[in-house]
């Protein structure tokens, strides 16, 4: 990186509170375009931060709720223009080779899905071959989905901690159909704050950051090798 | 921090011809003044582990632990005595007295058991009133206010002893959403304000996702025992 990440994040964190769509966006692709900063450190030091820093308090939901849907849809617009930026970056994995095909989803109910689509991107970047088949989904229709893609990796995304009650029928039901072919991955705040790993659900692998996902590529270049 | 309910190898068997398990080996601690709720499909034996834990119902086997006292040993009238003390209830339905006034209802606990009512009783219905936002219809009787503010009734009235556990079996289950979100705020501000222990039994998503500890019972045995450590909810 050749920026101070505190001084920018600070900055892009001014726009995000004015709700100010257009200068947070052209703030952000002029450091995509001058190569001061890459996709990950985009979404892992400046983007993602800047929506976690919205906490409502209880009791305030209704000052706060149309706040943050406002700041997260103008940091959703940010990560869908930067997907040049995307394509330009996996070009440095390409020698690497094909580490598989992953399918990434969030369980029924589970409404969060910014950050797994930010994770779609570093999957992109690492080569994998990446289909985001959106949040709020039923098991059955995950399973469909897998049946049809036959992907080598699934990715489920969890932050709403009730939600990982159904993650566990999610695992289950993959592994009875797709087991050992499909790797099951999982990802979101909900295992950081309930302090549970990917084991606790059944799952292969917890992915916490990009590092987690260039990892998991390599392993599975060793592995197809 | 100390637990106020503990449950060690805890089974249910009904029926004495025909014998049905409900509850395999439950063992659950629960710490004071925290925020919890146990969900489940209907059938899987919620109710029959909350009224194990509130003593309203015996274990076939196991022990039942409130505040470090050993309940199983007890005898009807020191066990009656510790629930009086320790536990308030609240129901889906609320079972208030229809020919009392709101009032009268929260404070009929302590008039079971007492002849008179002291001042600092008084001053507490009083502020549980206010707390609930009943101030308007105490004196009404039960019949004579909306479901929610009867269920804020049935509350306070679980509050008048100052227990240190609440024990509730979907409170909100009959509350359109509205109402249900104000039942919780006031059942948060209760646990914050007084430091008083909540496990509350829901099927309702927006209540059981705001609470610290989701347990999940599946078949009579707990299938997830979730915390949520995250700051700031
Ligand atoms: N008094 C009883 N006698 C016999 N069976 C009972 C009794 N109470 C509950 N059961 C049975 O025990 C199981 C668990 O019931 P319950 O604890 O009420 O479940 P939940 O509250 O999760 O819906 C059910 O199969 C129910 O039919
Ligand atoms: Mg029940």
């Amino acid at each position: 990186m050749n920026v101070d990440l505190t001084g920018v994040f600070k900055e892009f964190s001014t726009y995000l509170t004015d709700l100010d769509r257009e200068k947070a966006a052209s703030f952000c692709l002029n450091l995509l375009e001058q190569q001061r900063v890459t996709i990950p450190e985009l979404y892992e030091f400046i983007l993602a931060p800047s929506l976690n820093r919205i906490v409502v308090p209880r009791g305030k939901e209704d000052e706060l709720i149309w706040r943050e849907h406002a700041q997260t849809n103008i940091v959703r617009g940010i990560v869908e223009r930067a997907y040049p930026y995307v394509l330009q970056q996996r070009q440095a994995f390409k020698s690497e080779g094909f580490p598989g095909k992953i399918i990434l989803a969030c369980p029924e109910e589970e409404y969060h899905e910014l950050g797994i689509r930010m994770g779609a991107d570093f999957y992109t970047i690492t080569q994998f071959d990446v289909t985001f088949i959106g949040s709020n989904l039923p098991k059955s229709s995950i399973v469909s989905a897998v049946k049809e893609l036959k992907p080598d990796f699934v990715a489920i995304s969890v932050t709403n901690y009730l939600r990982l009650v159904q993650l566990n029928r999610i695992v289950e039901s993959l592994r009875e159909n797709f087991d050992p072919q499909v790797k099951i991955v999982v990802s979101g705040s909900a295992f950081n704050h309930t302090g549970s790993n990917a084991q606790d659900f059944g799952a292969d692998e917890l992915i916490n950051s990009y590092e987690d996902v260039v990892t998991l590529a390599r392993r599975s270049h060793e592995a197809r090798a | 921090m100390a637990n106020v309910i503990s449950l060690r190898n805890v089974n249910k068997v009904y029926g004495t011809d025909i014998k049905t398990q409900v509850l395999f080996d439950i063992n659950l601690d629960f710490e004071e003044s925290s925020f919890n709720s146990i969900i489940g499909q209907s059938g899987s034996g919620k109710s029959t582990l909350l009224n194990i834990i509130g003593t309203l119902d015996k274990p076939t086997s196991g022990e039942v632990f409130i505040n470090g006292t050993k309940t199983t040993q007890l005898s009807k009238d020191e066990l009656a005595k510790v629930r009086n003390e320790s536990i308030g209830f609240v129901f889906q339905f609320h079972y208030l007295l229809p020919e009392f006034t709101a009032y009268e209802n929260i404070i009929m606990p302590y008039r079971i058991k007492n002849d008179t009512i002291p001042a600092e009783v008084h001053e507490r219905a009083a502020e549980l009133i206010h707390l609930m936002g009943l101030d308007k219809v105490k004196n009404n009787p039960a019949t004579k206010m909306s479901g929610g503010q009867q269920q804020r009734t049935s509350i306070a009235r679980a509050l008048i002893n100052n227990p240190r556990i609440i024990l509730a079996d979907e409170p909100t289950g009959n509350l359109d959403s509205d109402t249900t979100e104000k039942v919780y705020d006031l059942m948060r501000n209760i646990n914050e304000k007084f430091r008083t222990m909540f496990l509350i039994i829901t099927h309702d998503p927006r209540i059981a996702q705001k609470t610290d500890r989701i347990l999940e019972i599946l078949d009579g045995r707990i299938n997830l025992d979730l915390e949520n450590k995250a700051p700031g909810k």
